[in-house]
């Protein structure tokens, strides 16, 4: 169990990592919006990999492949708008 | 109960033997009716604490017990009454004639290994402690009358006293431990011993009743629960099951016998007891172990109802933990699973009431009666003890992160959020009975 959560910690610092670079390398500035969809998605897409993983160690697998699905679906979707609304962001900077 | 094997059953006749092998049968329902005589409810302060937060003391007892509650005769347990209701024996018999257990014998979780892993399971309560899974009192691990040490450990007070006494049950292996008060009500106003006889005759045993004399006034009643194989109970109903229910019965009579042992030693006369003697559901409740459930069990935050109870009465006076409550009586109100898995209906789907079904029932505290007699017949039916009820109960999980959370969020008020959970439980494939593929899961 401990493992997982080391196994979480590390795509969370990566996944924190990964997105703070890119927004350097794109030299833009994110709206509060955009700030927020990424916690969420990034809070729902690290929920989604716990429950799958601590499910598969408890032997439930019908709860890992239902969890993935039904906790994924909602990490895509919040995922889609975010993607929207960095989108947007990157629109105006190239604007200006 | 004990786990009577589909060969041994003889349904025309009620031995001696019969009866301790059927009594066996039975002690999932002593344990609910024990807790069933107890819990109740005020509800609307409940509903109001429920919406609150999760693990909130109560001041009092969480259940209403009206001036209908009287401390129960033993003899109308189910076990008992196999010794003098005749008609009950005759409907149990009618169900044992008419099981075919030819066909039981082949299927997963009834193979030899699984009957194996079920004698063992069972083995120390039997060695140690036979008899208190149907009731009969004073005896081997659950005697009242050991050897106590001269001399008095004494303590700063009573809140130290309690503080090492739960540390030591910890120790010596009880999964949850908690103080309440000594209550008479909860012990059973008279007891039933059958009588020792050498020859087998047949007919059921001979027995006597008597007032229960304990050798000292007990004080305070250390509670202890037990956890149950997770794996294990989830291949409900099977024998592999009972070898989990076995299993914690002779843990039961362990860790009792072992915290009973650690009070004399200190001084202070203690004795154990398992199904025997007193209810062990009001206690654990009184000792803030966790709630009542639909099902009539005791219902805790870490391991749900997969938890076995024993009880250690003693004349050291020890600070009693306060009832709390995480949601469960709301829960339960919209949560329907345990009598939905039910093979014999006998767990109800309506509100609480006062009184229950049948004689085994005692009236008087508000809460949900299940019926004795129905669930016995299955265990008969099944050859086996049965912890459907158990298996299928949202709280039954492993103590991990998410299943904390989701108990968490049972604390929240709304009976559609609580259906909604419950519906979510079965999606995500918890709680299945008759599950083919525990059984075989198990000894992967």
């Amino acid at each position: 169990m401990e493992l997982i959560w080391f196994l979480i910690g590390i795509v969370g610092m990566g996944g924190l990592w990964g997105i703070s670079s890119w927004i350097k390398n794109k030299q833009t500035k994110l709206s509060w919006l955009s700030w927020v969809g990424i916690f969420l998605t990034m809070v729902m897409g690290l929920f989604t990999l716990a429950w799958c993983l601590s499910s598969i160690w408890e032997k439930e697998y019908q709860a890992a492949g239902v969890g993935l699905l039904l906790f994924g679906t909602l990490s895509l979707v919040g995922m889609g708008f975010t993607r929207k609304s960095v989108h947007r962001n990157l629109h105006k900077a190239k604007k200006k | 109960m004990k786990n009577r094997q589909p060969d041994e059953i003889k349904p025309n006749r009620l031995s001696r033997r019969n009866f301790i092998k059927i009594g066996a049968a039975t002690g999932a329902s002593a344990s609910v009716l024990g807790a069933a005589a107890l819990e109740g409810e005020k509800d609307d302060a409940l509903t109001e604490m429920a919406g609150q937060a999760t693990l909130r003391p109560w001041e009092d007892l969480p259940f209403q017990i009206t001036e209908k509650c009287r401390r129960m005769e033993q003899k109308y347990t189910g076990f008992c009454r196999e010794l003098w209701d005749q008609e009950f024996v005759e409907r149990i018999m009618l169900v044992g004639k008419k099981v075919d257990r030819v066909s039981l014998q082949k299927t997963d979780g009834w193979t030899a290994l699984d009957r194996a892993l079920n004698a063992a399971g069972w083995a120390l309560d039997h060695k140690f402690a036979s008899g208190s899974e149907n009731g009969q009192p004073h005896s081997q691990a659950y005697a009242w009358d050991e050897q106590v040490r001269r001399q008095k450990v004494e303590f700063s007070d009573a809140q130290d006293a309690a503080r090492k006494v739960k540390k030591a049950a910890r120790f010596l292996g009880a999964s949850l431990v908690g103080i309440a008060d000594y209550d008479p009500l909860w012990t059973y106003a008279t007891l039933v011993k059958i009588r020792d006889e050498e020859e087998e005759s047949e007919g059921p045993p001979a027995f006597d009743t008597f007032v229960p004399e304990f050798p000292f006034e007990p004080r305070s009643v250390v509670a202890i629960a037990v956890e149950m194989d997770y794996e294990g109970i989830a291949t409900s109903p099977s024998s592999l099951e009972g070898a989990a229910t076995g299993l914690g019965y002779s843990h039961m009579a362990s860790v009792g016998y072992s915290v009973a042992t650690f009070l004399r030693e200190l001084g202070y006369r203690s004795f154990a007891l398992g199904n025997d003697v007193a209810l062990s559901v009001p206690y654990a409740i009184a000792a803030g172990m966790g709630e009542l459930g639909r099902h009539g069990l005791l219902i805790t935050p870490e391991y749900g109802p997969r938890v076995r109870l024993a009880k250690v009465f003693t004349e050291l006076e020890l600070t009693p933990d306060k009832p709390r409550t995480f949601g469960v009586w709301e829960f339960c109100k919209s949560c329907k699973r345990c009598a939905e898995s039910c093979p014999s209906q006998a767990i109800s789907f309506d509100e609480p009431t006062l009184e229950g079904p049948t004689i085994s029932n005692n009236p008087g505290v508000r809460k949900w009666y299940i019926d004795p007699e129905k669930c016995l017949e299955f265990w008969i039916e099944n050859g086996s003890d049965c912890s459907n009820c158990i298996t299928a109960c949202p709280y039954n999980k492993l103590d991990l992160w998410h299943h904390q959370l989701a108990s968490t969020a049972t604390g929240l008020p709304g009976s559609p959020l609580h259906s909604l959970m419950a519906r979510l439980d079965k999606l995500f494939g918890f709680g299945n009975t008759h599950d083919i593929r525990a059984n075989t899961a198990f000894w992967k």
